[in-house]
């Protein structure tokens, strides 16, 4: 075989065929670039499926290119639509259905949700949309109370990437100072990163793969050596009440707490107030919770639930930031879990949204926070 | 600086438009050298010293086993001195842990601190250059030459960290031949090379990782175990010619044409071919400073049998400073030695029975890329999971 290849010679490269590849190269960079205008196209229907830097960067660069109107839709793993196979079937996406008609397709939607993003996570994210040039008409947070009694302040350190080392409190987030950038860190940003085959190549193996191409080899090889653990991830799109919870929800403990001055609450507060300094309208909403499967294992701490979410009330008050309970809008049937909404859950909150939005801005002058 | 960064693209890039477009061509071999050290000391800047000094000495050795009447001595000095300094780099740890394994099997409460040595990047290849320089010498096998031709030699970038094991009397003649002018076909063909190598090494090897995680895990069914080790098989093929292959390919670049380290391994009918195909230029080190002087082959059997044993073991702890990496040479010195016997009292009759030579050339085939790959295990595992993985793969254990 190998004397067949080298006295075919035709893989030996002349000056044409560097040309050619280069113009090919070419191509495939406007290839891509177009392919992902076209993805995020204001509809809320792009998620971040890839948790990397250059994709969240080149997002939401493109975000603050967009002169429309915006809806910035921030939060955890139920704005993103864990539960929504389809990236029509999300929060934003149904939110922009609803909204679209009304304006013209003037306001653009975008779903800056991220599985696992806590609540300081969430204040670094909106942080690097923080320019009056922006345009964003409304900011939507969806605020689930168990990220105040998280261990972890940071859960995706990727977002921190986006500011200036020196701008973090590390010691405060207690994170390690990151790591001086060296040589190879130089080459990346400086040159390798204007090509844009290598600048977003996680988001090109996810078109092609469904995922990174190493993750998605690792999880093959996983599953082949009975290693994974990803059930969850298998059946998150299936109803709850068709999968076993007596072992998840084993133990005695209970939502319902928060605790107040720590460094998780520091951060509520400041996203507050960055909220209300980023966009002319903000709006906070309790994620909504499958109230039938917590009871049933008894998991809601009611008094103490109450309590919290009453504090979380006032201090959005305090910073000017409206505050909507969606608690218990959904049936426990919209729910694959105790709290992710399956696509149908996540439009009834995306009517809600639109609905309360508008009762919002009829009584900008006499606001009500409660609906 | 490892071949597949960023930095070293750069570097080669930038040092290949100084090399031949800017460098006066009789600066070449200087330039060459000092973007060596530049490569060496990026990660290191001791161990540049190190091989610098090393360098220094096993030439001043040469000269003098060029000059004066006791050769041997000098040559003796430089061999024992080089190798006394990979020992000390890669073995000490090996050594000290076995003697506190000792003690612990002796009941004894002693322990040695084990010493927490940085062994020098490539000084595996490196010594095995200074030794071939210093024997040839010795043999009247190399011209004399200068300090800068010789340390151009050892400190060649391209091949300084993993190979190929280059001669020097192919090297030097060809430093003198890159003293010419540019000609395309170095990059065209020292780009393509690279290119084959990188895609080697980062879509094929570094793909497979995650299969060959197998080999270290337990309670898997003969099936995994097996795929678990043709993955590494390829894995390894993949990411040691995909090395090899930049190498040559960065050579290339600057007019030097290099040894070829692999020749479809995989692909040949028994295992003594398959170890003429095989990382060649370590191969060959070994037949031509330690087996032949050894007496080779065309000794008494005994004799031939201890040389294939000697020269296994030192193969397979050259590999690594574990005592499997032993074991794994001395389960090809039994393949070895199993086809020896096989070739003298077996093969004629097995031949009147099979009387294809493509069939029996596809069946030897087989067996000896499986056995290549049961002695992956002994490569990548210690000594204790290598032979449950080998008794899963076989059925036994359960």
């Amino acid at each position: 075989m190998k004397r067949l290849i080298n006295r075919a010679g035709w893989w030996r490269p002349n000056l044409r065929v560097l040309l050619l590849t280069v113009l090919f190269l070419w191509i495939l960079d406007q290839i891509i670039m177009a392919v992902f205008d076209h993805q995020v196209n204001g509809e809320g229907t792009f998620r971040l499926k890839i948790e990397e830097k250059r994709v969240l960067e080149g997002y939401l660069e493109k975000i603050e290119a967009d002169p429309h109107p915006k809806v910035i839709m921030i939060g955890d793993s139920v704005m993103f639509g864990s539960a929504a196979r389809m990236d029509d079937q999300t929060i934003p996406a149904w939110f922009h259905q609803y909204i679209g008609d009304q304006s013209g397709g003037e306001m653009h939607v975008y779903n800056l949700g991220l599985r696992g993003l806590g609540i300081a996570d969430a204040y670094y994210l909106l942080k690097r949309l923080q320019k009056p040039e922006n345009n964003i008409e409304w900011i939507v947070y969806n605020i689930n109370t168990g990220w105040f009694t998280r261990e972890n302040i940071i859960n995706r350190p990727f977002i921190l990437d986006l500011h200036e080392p020196e701008s973090i409190p590390c010691n405060r987030l207690g994170l390690d100072p990151p790591p001086a950038r060296d040589a190879e860190g130089w080459i990346q940003d400086h040159i390798m990163d204007k090509w844009k085959l290598y600048h977003y190549r996680y988001l090109v193996s996810h078109w092609l793969f469904g995922k990174p191409l190493i993750q998605r080899l690792q999880d093959e090889a996983n599953q082949l050596y009975n290693q994974t653990d990803n059930e969850d991830e298998e059946h998150i799109y299936d109803p709850w009440y068709e999968k076993e919870w007596d072992q998840r929800f084993a133990g005695d403990w209970k939502i319902g707490a928060i605790y107040h001055g720590n460094t998780q609450w520091q951060y509520f507060e400041y996203l507050l107030q960055l909220m209300k300094k980023t966009s002319s309208n903000s709006l906070v909403f309790f994620t909504p919770r499958n109230g039938e499967l917590l009871e049933k294992y008894d998991k809601v701490d009611h008094q103490l639930m109450a309590k919290s979410k009453q504090t979380i009330r006032e201090t959005a008050h305090k910073y000017g930031v409206a505050i909507v309970d969606y608690e218990d809008l959904l049936a426990s049937s919209y729910f694959s879990d105790s709290i992710h909404p399956l696509p149908e859950g996540n439009r009834i909150i995306a009517e809600q949204l639109a609905h309360d939005m508008r009762r919002l801005l009829d009584h900008q002058g006499n606001r009500r926070t409660e609906p | 600086m490892i071949f597949n960064t960023l930095i070293y693209g750069l570097f080669l890039i930038t040092f290949f438009i100084l090399y031949w477009f800017v460098i006066p061509a009789r600066w070449r071999p200087i330039s060459m050298l000092t973007a060596s050290f530049i490569f060496f000391s990026y990660h290191f800047f001791i161990h540049t010293l190190l091989i610098l000094g090393l360098t220094i000495l096993v030439y001043v050795l040469g000269q003098a086993i060029h000059r004066y009447d006791r050769k041997k001595l000098f040559m003796t000095l430089g061999v024992v001195l080089t190798l006394g300094t990979l020992a000390y780099y890669k073995y000490t740890e090996l050594v000290v842990s076995t003697l506190n394994d000792l003690f612990i099997l002796m009941e004894q409460s002693a322990r040695l601190p084990v010493p927490d040595i940085v062994v020098p990047l490539g000084i595996s290849f490196f010594t095995f250059q200074y030794v071939h320089y210093l024997v040839d010498v010795y043999r009247g096998e190399t011209p004399k030459s200068s300090f800068v031709e010789f340390a151009v030699y050892i400190m060649f970038f391209p091949t300084l960290v993993s190979g190929p094991i280059e001669r020097f009397q192919r090297f030097n003649l060809q430093t003198h031949e890159n003293l010419g002018r540019f000609r395309r076909e170095y990059l065209f063909e020292g780009f393509t090379r690279i290119m084959i190598g990188l895609f080697k090494k980062i879509v094929i090897a570094d793909s497979l990782t995650p299969f060959t995680e197998g080999l270290q895990m337990a309670g898997l069914d003969t099936v995994d175990y097996w795929i678990a080790a043709y993955a590494y098989a390829i894995k390894i093929y993949m990411d040691f010619s995909g090395y090899s292959d930049i190498a040559i390919g960065s050579a290339r670049l600057f007019g030097y044409r290099i040894m070829e380290n692999f020749n479809w391994p995989y692909l040949q009918r028994n295992l003594s071919l398959f170890w003429r195909n095989w990382h060649m230029s370590l191969t060959s080190w070994f037949r031509d400073y330690l087996y032949i002087p050894l007496g080779g082959s065309r000794v008494r059997q005994w004799k031939a049998i201890r040389n294939i044993l000697i020269v296994w073991a030192a193969t397979g702890i050259w590999h690594g400073a574990a005592w499997h990496f032993m074991g794994w040479g001395l389960f090809h010195a039994f393949g070895l030695i199993v086809l020896r016997f096989y070739t003298q009292y077996l093969a004629a009759y097995v031949t009147r029975f099979i009387r294809h030579d493509r069939v029996m050339a596809g069946l030897s085939g087989l067996l000896t890329f499986h056995y290549v790959v049961v002695g992956w295990v002994f490569f990548v595992c210690d000594f204790k999971q290598s032979l449950y993985v080998i008794s899963r793969m076989f059925g036994i254990n359960g």
